[in-house]
């Protein structure tokens, strides 16, 4: 029977909890690059730190497939999503709505971007970072941010920007991001660009 | 494969004294809850949630299946805080929407799961409650019994 290893509490009040997350996400969301710290959880599904599980709680249900990187596909996640979310988990990156990873980030390229007629059908991915915080070293710019707007240095390899850039370009499609460490989370949308400190578009603006 | 007629053995245990929980109602675990000596502690891991399930149903037990209606249950899932690794997960779903019931329904669940308390649980909880609803089932076949007409048509004979 499956009941041999521990299984955690989920929200103890699903409806309010569930919201106060929601709303967080979606002011994330619409300001990226801001930080949002979310309430104490009673329990966490190891590898995933409190704010995975909170969004993986809030967000996830019967009819968001979710795809797990090598890290975060343990017992203990399968068993927890698979009880409180009751979604399915698939196999290929490209099938999830959403993705959970916890170990190194894959290339962009291997999730759904959605397609111009529905860029919505895109892969959100939950991104476990090493840090979630407002220093000063990476510079962002676009819709929802006025002018230029920083965060702290995430721990994403240059790889991974290279990458983002050259994502611009298939705008309206693309992946967008949500970025977790401990307690805290911010968003990255497509529409965003990496920016160098005076504001002009890192590479030049052109993906090569 | 000799495994298999035990686990369906569990399994058939396990379905009675959910099915006489679910059966029951806070009115008559609690006095008997009240009076065992060794309660343990628990966490809820889906704290008691009031919902509704769709029933569904084949015209004369035969036919195609069609949705009768929605019901209201109310759904709860526990775990024993005793400090083992493989501590016990206890589940109900109960008719209605009484938060107490699915909880008690769940620990008890829990606490049968453990063979050191099965015993005495089922002696001190299970049977009194298996025992009343045999005999409130009893009594209401034997009322309507008392009542009951048999309808026949006389052959004319002619």
């Amino acid at each position: 029977m499956s009941e041999t290893d521990p299984l955690g509490p989920g929200f103890a009040d699903a409806v309010q909890q569930s919201q106060a997350i929601f709303r967080r996400v979606l002011d994330a969301m619409a300001r990226p690059g801001t930080c949002h710290k979310i309430p104490q959880m009673p329990f966490m599904p190891a590898p995933l730190n409190a704010a995975s599980t909170a969004i993986a709680l809030t967000l996830l249900d019967d009819s968001t497939p979710i795809w797990l990187d090598p890290a975060a596909d343990s017992k203990p996640v399968r068993d927890f999503l698979s009880f409180h979310c009751g979604c399915p988990i698939v196999e290929a990156p490209k099938q999830g709505a959403f993705a959970l990873i916890a170990g190194t980030l894959p290339p962009l390229d291997m999730f759904n971007p959605g397609t111009d007629e529905f860029p919505e059908n895109s892969t959100t991915l939950i991104v476990q970072v090493d840090a979630v915080d407002d220093g000063d070293d990476i510079h962002l710019s676009g819709p929802g941010i006025e002018h230029v707007t920083t965060i702290g240095d995430p721990g994403l390899a240059d790889s991974f920007w290279q990458q983002w850039a050259e994502m611009g370009v298939l705008f309206p499609c693309g992946v967008d991001l949500i970025l977790t460490a401990a307690h805290r989370l911010a968003c990255l949308p497509r529409s965003i660009r990496r920016v160098d400190a005076g504001g002009a578009t890192a590479n030049g603006g052109k993906p090569n | 494969m000799s495994e298999i007629p035990q686990i369906e053995e569990t399994v058939r245990q396990r379905r009675e004294w959910m099915a006489v929980l679910a059966k029951a109602s806070t009115e008559t675990i609690e006095p008997l809850w009240d009076a065992l000596s060794d309660k343990p502690r628990w966490t809820c891991i889906r704290p008691p949630e009031v919902g509704m399930v769709m029933v569904r149903a084949r015209a004369g037990g035969t036919g195609q299946r069609f949705n009768m209606g929605e019901m209201t249950v109310t759904r709860c899932v526990v775990r024993l805080d005793d400090g083992e690794v493989a501590s016990k997960v206890g589940h109900a779903y109960v008719a209605g929407r009484d938060t107490r019931h699915a909880e008690l329904a769940a620990v008890v669940d829990a606490m049968m799961q453990q063979p050191e308390r099965r015993d005495a649980l089922r002696r001190a909880l299970i049977a009194p409650l298996a025992d009343a609803q045999a005999e409130a089932r009893d009594r209401t076949r034997r009322r309507t019994a008392a009542t009951k007409v048999d309808f026949f048509t006389m052959v004319r004979g002619d």
